[in-house]
């Protein structure tokens, strides 16, 4: 045997057929590499599977972190739009921003002053604003406020122009109850509001700031429909526009086109409270309808609440009407701006409601009189 | 020429998933595997064939080629396999000494030709444990697992030259070995120029 052949010899045994011993295990190491093939598939349902849970677990905390901090803005308006409205109305600063000097009429036109952030609703009831004012000279009640037929709304001062000298809870109880009521035989509430109260009303230009400064002096009934240049029924929402004569001797129409308001620093006789110290630009889209009759206010029971003024609300009786000029001017003209900027054009259909009652007997203006408000 | 072809149907079925055509890859190429991990010392070749095999698997719906083709990419995953497993197995050296004891009472070539066959191979690659890294390396992929020059040399990365190198020099201390544990016969003639150099 030489040494080719033993080396021969080692080759052929290592090249040697597969021996049984060898060949053990096939089942499993076949199943095993099927399942390495077929199941390449798996990995990627799963990963899919996990993608999409991915997904959904991510789009369920962003829509959860959503609505938790949205909450606190939107739930309480929208559940507790009432409530929520009556702190703002309440502040006591406000009471230095009834007296802008001059408030720009386009802007007033579109703020809303008793909450600022506060959307437009339709049918906006006015009776639960007005229940925590204590010197509410006059409610119009629920006035719908829908944005198609609330009309133009009114100018900023409108909820300021409410001048009247309503001293007392008990009246202001019973422009409440009125404006709460939805008795149809039930007096009409401008009628009930009546802004005089029986007390002698100090004559002021009616459309004037300084004249709307003046508690006695209400000029102009700000109710949606009121504002509609026609002054008739709303056929498109069945209300009447409002409007409470206080004196007939407000002749001082609005100026059509714009209000300027010129604050003369005329201040509230001293037997009228002082109830509302913004000045109110003229209404040209107040229809200065005195022979409407009464209003049969509907008040939407699910309609945020329309909101006082903020004026109003710390002008308890006796408080000096602050002037246009003096008192806190630039905080006036500051949160009139913010409110102008910030009220939608709706709500202050609901506003020229409330303060349709006070100004009952302005004239009416012509068809584009202070409603330039897109 | 036939073969080739039906290891490409073969390769190209196993490929799409098929359980005949899977075995019929393993069973012509595990026994290369484990002989080819047994000559290397390797503790568990078995095993190492199963990882082997699985990555054959995972790597087969890509794969492009004919029988060398395969056995040259089957004997590539099976050498970087290897060399892993002796990265990770810091022990190999005890589990060598291990195996060498083993082999040692390795049973004996009996009446039973298979016990033959099996101890044939046994003492085969017991003595090809016995060369260095390199010319075992080279030795049993020229040998064991049928590959070409040029296939050992990209496997081990060197070069063609020294690959022939290294199986002939393998191959004559592997004759000395021989020559040196057989009981007769010339065992100073060192082996001639062999088929496997070349």
């Amino acid at each position: 045997v030489t040494g080719r052949d033993r080396t021969d010899a080692l080759v052929e045994a290592l090249r040697q057929p597969a021996l049984p011993t060898e060949l053990v295990g096939e089942a499993a190491a076949i199943a095993s590499m099927v399942g390495t093939l077929t199941g390449a598939a798996a990995p990627r349902g799963v990963r899919s599977r996990k993608g999409a849970a991915i997904v959904a677990i991510t789009a369920a905390s962003l829509g959860v972190g959503g609505l938790a901090a949205a909450g606190p803005e939107i739930f309480p308006r929208v559940l507790d739009f009432g409530r929520a409205a009556l702190p703002e109305q309440v502040q006591p600063d406000i009471a230095s921003e009834s007296a802008p000097p001059a408030v720009s009429p386009p802007d007033a036109v579109i703020s809303n002053p008793s909450n600022p952030a506060m959307p437009a609703a339709p049918g906006v009831v006015a009776g639960r604003a007005h229940a925590a004012q204590p010197a509410d000279p006059g409610v119009s009640p629920a006035v719908p406020a829908d944005p198609e037929t609330a009309g133009p709304p009114a100018h900023e001062d409108d909820d300021l122009t409410t001048a009247t000298s309503c001293v007392g809870d008990a009246h202001d109880d019973v422009v409440v109850a009125a404006a709460q009521t939805t008795e149809e035989d039930a007096d009409p509430v401008p009628e009930v509001a009546r802004p005089d109260c029986g007390n002698a009303v100090t004559a002021g230009p009616p459309d004037s700031t300084p004249g709307n400064d003046d508690p006695g002096a209400p000029t102009e009934a700000v109710r949606p429909s009121a504002v509609q240049p026609v002054g008739g029924p709303d056929p498109s929402t069945g209300t009447k526009s409002v409007t409470t004569p206080i004196e007939p001797q407000q002749p001082q129409s609005p100026e059509p086109g714009g209000p300027e308001t010129t604050p003369p620093a005329s201040t509230p006789p001293a037997s009228t409270p002082p109830t509302s110290t913004s000045p109110v630009p003229p209404t040209p889209g107040n229809p200065s309808a005195p022979a409407s009759p009464p209003v049969t206010l509907p008040t939407p029971p699910a309609s945020p609440p329309m909101t006082l003024p903020a004026p109003l609300a710390p002008a308890a009786p006796g408080v000096p009407v602050v002037p246009a000029g003096s008192g806190a001017p630039d905080r006036a003209a500051n949160s009139t701006e913010r409110r102008a900027s910030a009220r939608p054009a709706a709500s202050v259909a609901t506003e020229s409601g409330w303060s349709a009652v006070a100004s009952e007997d302005l004239v009416e203006p012509g068809p584009g009189a202070r409603l330039s408000t897109p | 020429m036939t073969d080739t072809r039906a290891m490409q149907d073969v390769i190209a079925r196993a490929a799409t998933g098929d359980a005949q055509a899977l075995a019929e890859l393993w069973r012509a190429h595990q026994h290369l595997l484990l002989r080819y991990f047994r000559g290397k010392g390797m503790s568990e070749p078995d095993d190492l064939a199963s990882t082997v095999w699985l990555e054959v698997a995972r790597g087969l719906p890509t794969f492009s080629g004919d029988r060398d083709d395969f056995r040259r990419w089957l004997f590539t995953i099976a050498a970087r396999r290897r060399i892993d497993e002796i990265r990770r197995d810091r022990r190999r050296r005890q589990l060598d000494e291990t195996v060498l004891a083993n082999a040692d009472r390795s049973p004996t070539p009996g009446a039973d030709d298979e016990l033959d066959r099996a101890g044939a191979l046994d003492r085969a690659l017991e003595v090809i444990r016995t060369l260095p890294p390199d010319q075992a390396e080279a030795v049993l992929l020229r040998v064991v697992a049928d590959l070409s020059v040029a296939d050992t040399a990209a496997i081990m990365g060197h070069s063609d030259g020294n690959v022939r190198v290294l199986v002939h020099r393998g191959l004559r201390r592997l004759a000395l070995e021989l020559a040196e544990s057989a009981p007769s016969g010339d065992v100073t003639k060192a082996p001639e120029r062999s088929m496997y150099v070349s």
